[in-house]
């Protein structure tokens, strides 16, 4: 540019990818490494490599692109050098919030803006960003940009204004890249979305299930409970007499449902009926983990890495978060 | 029907004195017990999908459940509880049927 201003991409290239590196991601012989969904990720996002360092709850990794066009270090400077110009000479800046409510003066919005601009300087650092540290990033950018556009308003300066797109920028690739696992596509059809190592993860599991399913192992006994309560000897005969009747379809419902899963591991969109069978089936699934694990306390804590039961507790903790999701997207249609 | 009737819809066999016919018998009662793997939402969720309960209705139920230990979600003829019990049990809820106390 010839007046010397680093302006924020106008392409439509996402900044982050969601798939960030989950603790599956350090297993060599996962085969989901290279074919994790890139969504709209677009072709740079191969590089996981990049990422196997990356802390367990990471939801974002800034894209290959984003670094290759050294897009932190851009958004970096851009409020680096907002915030140097915002100590020096500026006019008093107020600014009311559209619903009238609360007034910050020139001070407060310089407090604002100075919190704001250490979030996103902290962003600008960092390769990753977990969950803990997303909703404060969204903030900052949202405020930054805020009081960045009433400072250009100010001042007419050609740069505050592009810094305030530079944050501008940096709210949406960050609310964009959120996107959850399942996510409504506006059809009433829902895109899958599973993050990196998670498919064989989830494939392993369902692989056990239906084993444990066609064995009728005691595991899955917390499927099939009891139809009556209070085990007197009329209510035992009921509760016989109601198995009878129900189990065989509901065993064949699971089946069918857990088909419906396995057969769709692989999609990009599912619709509302295949959505609610995963739903179902990997609430289930949870259901034997989480007896299998001895879960009696809704509070209890994990287990410790190297204990036995670890390696079962994270593909129930993936469940809750799948079956969570799940019920969001779902919710969303009702 | 009468002309007042009032405008909400009444889901068949979820009131207890809907289910005249067998006016002689007492009711039967569906009960959704606690477990402590369930997810809140999922439980509040099964209980809008299966029922149409609201959201509200759905939510407070779901914390009965919780607090309580138990609640009774539904009500009406035998035949109709047992096929409330299971589809909750499709749905992984731990549900049983009674004869209403």
């Amino acid at each position: 540019m010839s007046d010397g201003i680093d302006r924020a991409p106008s392409d439509d290239r996402p900044w982050f990818t969601s798939e960030g590196a989950d603790p599956a991601d350090s297993d060599p012989g996962d085969s989901d490494l290279g074919d994790s969904d890139p969504g709209d990720n677009g072709p740079g996002d191969n590089g996981p490599d990049d990422h196997l360092t990356a802390p367990v709850g990471t939801v974002l990794v800034w894209s290959d692109w984003a670094r290759h066009d050294r897009i932190p270090a851009r958004l970096g400077q851009a409020v680096a050098d907002l915030a140097r110009r915002l100590a020096g000479d500026m006019p008093k800046l107020s600014h009311r919030n559209p619903d009238g409510q609360e007034l910050f003066d020139h001070d407060e919005l310089l407090a604002v803006l100075g919190d704001a601009l250490g979030e996103v300087a902290e962003l600008c650092r960092r390769d990753w960003l977990t969950d803990a540290s997303l909703s404060g990033a969204l903030q900052a950018t949202h405020n930054g940009a805020i009081v960045a556009a009433v400072a250009a308003e100010a001042t007419g300066e050609e740069a505050v204004w592009q810094a305030g797109h530079w944050l501008t920028r940096a709210g949406e690739e960050l609310r964009n890249a959120m996107w959850r696992r399942f996510h409504p596509a506006g059809d009433g059809r829902y895109r899958l979305r599973l993050r990196r190592g998670e498919r064989s993860l989830l494939r392993r599991a369902l692989v056990e299930h239906r084993q444990r399913l066609l064995d009728d192992s005691p595991e899955v006994s917390r499927l099939f409970p009891a139809g009556y309560g209070d085990a007197t000897e009329e209510t035992t005969e009921a509760s016989k007499e109601f198995a009878s009747l129900t189990r065989d379809d509901l065993m064949a419902g699971r089946l069918a449902a857990l088909d419906l899963v396995e057969g769709s591991l692989e999609e990009r969109t599912i619709d509302g009926e295949t959505l609610s069978a995963w739903m179902r089936t990997l609430n289930d699934v949870r259901l034997v983990l989480g007896t299998t694990l001895e879960i009696t306390d809704d509070q209890q804590p994990p287990p410790a890495p190297w204990d036995s039961s670890f390696p079962t507790w994270r593909v129930y903790a993936l469940l809750g978060a799948l079956v969570h999701e799940a019920v969001l997207a779902l919710r969303s249609e009702l | 029907m009468s002309p007042t009737a009032p405008d909400t819809l009444e889901r068949p066999g979820v009131s207890p004195d809907a289910d005249e016919s067998s006016s002689l018998d007492r009711p039967w009662v569906v009960i959704v017990w606690n477990d402590p793997i369930n997810l809140m939402e999922y439980v509040t969720f099964v209980f809008q999908s299966l029922f149409g309960y609201s959201k509200e209705k759905a939510t407070k139920l779901m914390l009965d459940v919780h607090h309580q230990g138990r609640a009774t979600v539904a009500s009406g003829t035998r035949e109709r509880c047992e096929l409330d019990v299971s589809r909750l049990h499709e749905h992984g809820l731990w549900a049983t049927m009674e004869h209403d106390q």
